[in-house]
């Protein structure tokens, strides 16, 4: 197939300047059919424009990048405005594609949809919130007296190109489809238990508040089209939360979906913010899971598509930025968080940002794929609920570390005040008669938690008086602590039981209670008064809850205190 | 001046209820959200040209920072008549920070104050809010110039097609 390269500019300076046959004016007056053309190719670059963006918001810098692998068709319109599809076909990973076209009538021109094709790991379909398919045409066309001038004999090749510009309608829906298209190419580079979805709903448009999400299902309410991403941010002329350029937000719903898809996504839904510190372990996790998961993305892109990236050079891969209008209203580098400074909130297993980072750290150090088997492999299997302690059991299953590595991990966990290690009184697991005393007053630190996989217990003596009064409790539950206190004699019987404390229902948050900040974990500390009718040794049992909260965990830190009045 | 509103910077020291984060039956898990909010509220719904308008705005901060910094962008013609134009300081977690402003209203009647909101937090994260407040009829604005999409389908599905200009 010859190409016509002398061709290609006089067609460009044609289409350029809007000149003689280059619209569907130019095809004749109304009525005359024009003649057939020669078989020939036509072949070119489809690009939209993006949107660069950094730690600041958008940089104001666009930039034209290839529509890759959607489909396209090549129609003509006649006289009367008819049209007929002459040929289709996809674009390619560089935006360019050829189509063999049999001959046309009336003027040429190219259409692109913002759906996907048989290039892609799975078809990707951006729509409007009616779910209509948006597609953009080319401005203008080549008219069939152009075709039979320029091709000189069946099977010569036309070159066309056409950019799509900033202020086109549909402009956005294609740095969502190349969003979308290249989080499931990250995806498809995984070992995978099975193919990916043969397609991904995007539903694109303005006006919820809400701004941004994942629908795995039907709700009148959310996802009215069924599942998919609504990214139906910002005001009705486009102005205010928009995230059809915040591809950080973007991923982050794929990441939903693929959890959705390969693994168990427990989250409940709702509001969350980064800054908050006493999540549903549950909801922590699968967010963090996204957080994540957008930097695991552009990583990869980083080393295989750069040229799919829009960020601006210097913002590092680990951020997460989502814009309001021009300026970023969210920007936090997930990967360089300081080491757990005085007031630094992205801690605990009930934060978001927290789990992100030591996913990434996890990354880092063990490999995606080592990650991938814990969300893939392990969760779906397992019948503890899906939050960073799963993910703790499941990467000592899956990756089966030795020392040097579990230590390795433990100290990743550590960094975000998570410790998944045992505290410095074990093995105070049972009742024995040279049980360590605690000291009246004096809070101690302890992890809910035993490096053998059984429950923990933690068990401390003191010695009481007789007609004194003494109050046991525990304190300041940090990620996702559900305490159970028992009190027990010297002779091993229970004679008092508490699991959570009546008296801090109701604490507003924020409020300081002996140290720490009341969150939604403070009214499940447990406390017993007691006054004992004999002097003696008496021992109080820690553990975690028989009867735990969804939203807690199974392990978890406190602090416990014995007090005499 | 201000008859309704503190004249000056105030911080409320009453502390938010746990109602950040929320998870309600059948909701979906929304995009993160910025944890600095900010509202402007006037004391009157409308002003003739010459009255003065006074301002209450507002930010809710639900993270530590050392360096909270709100700013008010005017738009032409509006005056300061009382108050500051920025904020700057120290916000806790949960904490509310309130100032007020009073501004004059220009002859053309249309007033708009754009307050923009930004802190860092104490693990590095850069947070921003914003809110607008307005009255009268902007005289320069222009409506946008939206595009109607032609309709077609595509083996049985709906599309919708854009031009390029």
């Amino acid at each position: 197939m010859k190409r016509l390269s002398a061709l290609a500019f006089v067609l460009v300076a044609l289409l350029t300047a809007g000149g003689c046959g280059t619209n569907d004016s130019a095809t004749g007056t109304a009525g005359h059919i024009v003649s057939p053309s020669e078989p020939f190719s036509l072949s070119g670059r489809i690009r939209y424009a993006d949107k660069e963006y950094g730690m600041g918001g958008f940089t104001g810098s666009t930039s034209l990048k290839a529509v890759r692998f959607a489909r396209i068709e090549a129609y003509s319109v006649n006289a009367f405005g008819m049209e007929q599809v002459v040929a289709s076909g996809e674009t390619g990973a560089d935006g360019s594609y050829l189509l063999a076209i049999a001959g046309i009538t009336g003027n040429l021109r190219m259409r692109v949809f913002a759906s996907t094709g048989a290039g892609t790991p799975m078809t990707i379909n951006v729509n409007d919130t009616d779910g209509n398919l948006y597609a953009v045409s080319s401005s203008t066309g080549i008219s069939s007296e152009s075709v039979a001038t320029l091709v000189r004999s069946a099977g010569d090749t036309l070159p066309f190109d056409f950019d799509i510009p900033l202020d086109n309608g549909a402009d956005p829906a294609f740095n969502l489809l190349d969003i979308y298209t290249a989080a499931s190419e990250f995806i498809e580079s995984l070992a995978l238990s099975k193919p990916l979805p043969s397609e991904l709903r995007i539903f694109w448009g303005f006006g919820s508040a809400k701004g941004t999400w994942y629908c795995s299902d039907s709700d009148p309410v959310y996802c009215p089209m069924g599942s998919g991403a609504y990214i139906l941010g910002g005001n009705a002329d486009g102005s205010g939360d928009t995230d059809h350029f915040d591809d950080d937000v973007n991923l982050h719903e794929f990441g939903h979906f693929i959890a959705k898809t390969y693994s168990v996504d427990e989250s409940p839904g709702g509001d969350h913010s980064f800054t908050e510190t006493d999540l549903d372990l549950r909801m922590a996790f699968s967010e963090g899971w996204g957080d994540f998961f957008q930097t695991a993305v552009k990583t990869w892109l980083k080393l295989n598509r750069p040229d799919v990236l829009s960020i601006s050079d210097g913002t590092a891969l680990t951020a997460y930025i989502d814009t309001y209008e021009h300026l970023a209203q969210i920007a936090i580098d997930i990967g360089s968080l300081p080491s757990s400074a005085a007031g630094d909130p992205y801690v605990y297993s009930s934060n978001e940002i927290a789990v992100a980072n030591i996913l990434l750290n996890v990354m880092n150090s063990f490999g995606m794929d080592a990650i991938w088997g814990v969300i893939q492999n392990y969760f779906p299997a397992t019948a503890n609920r899906k939050n960073l302690e799963a993910f703790w059991d499941g990467i000592l299953q899956t990756a089966a570390p030795d020392q040097a590595g579990r230590t390795q991990l433990e100290t990743i966990f550590s960094n975000r005040r998570v410790y998944y290690i045992e505290d410095s009184y074990e093995a105070d697991n049972a009742i024995s008669t040279d049980m360590r005393a605690i000291e009246f007053s004096k809070g101690e630190g302890h992890y809910l938690y035993r490096a053998d996989g059984l429950a923990d217990k933690d068990v401390v003596a003191f010695t009481a008086a007789a007609g004194k009064n003494y109050t046991i409790q525990t304190y300041c539950l940090k990620n996702g602590a559900d305490s159970y206190l028992a009190l027990y004699d010297s002779s091993g019987t229970v004679i008092a039981e508490n699991d959570d404390d009546a008296s801090l229902i109701g604490i507003p948050s924020g409020v300081s209670y002996l140290g720490c900040s009341v969150d939604r974990f403070t009214a499940y500390a447990s406390r017993i008064t007691f006054s004992p009718a004999a002097s003696g040794v008496y021992y109080a049992e820690v553990k975690t809850s028989p009867a735990p909260l969804a939203f807690a965990g199974r392990y978890g830190t406190y602090s416990l205190r014995v007090v005499e009045q | 001046m201000m008859k309704h509103l503190i004249p000056t910077l105030f911080i409320a020291a009453a502390f938010f209820l746990h109602s950040a984060s929320h998870a309600n039956a059948g909701e979906p898990a929304f995009k993160p959200k910025s944890p600095l909010s900010l509202t402007i509220s006037a004391d009157k719904s409308s002003y003739s040209p010459g009255e003065n308008a006074e301002l209450a705005i507002m930010a809710l901060s639900l993270a530590d920072s050392d360096a909270l910094a709100i700013d008010l962008e005017l738009s032409d013609g509006v005056k300061i008549v009382s108050g500051e134009r920025q904020w700057r300081g120290q916000v806790a977690k949960g904490q509310f920070v309130s100032f007020g402003v009073v501004v004059g209203i220009p002859e053309n009647g249309f007033a708009r104050v754009h307050a923009n909101a930004k802190l860092t937090d104490k693990g590095g994260g850069v947070f921003s809010g914003s809110a607008s407040w307005s009255t009268g009829r902007n005289p320069v604005e222009k409506s946008l110039q939206k595009q109607t999409p032609r309709r077609i389908k595509r083996n049985g599905k709906n599309v919708v097609d854009y031009q390029v200009k």
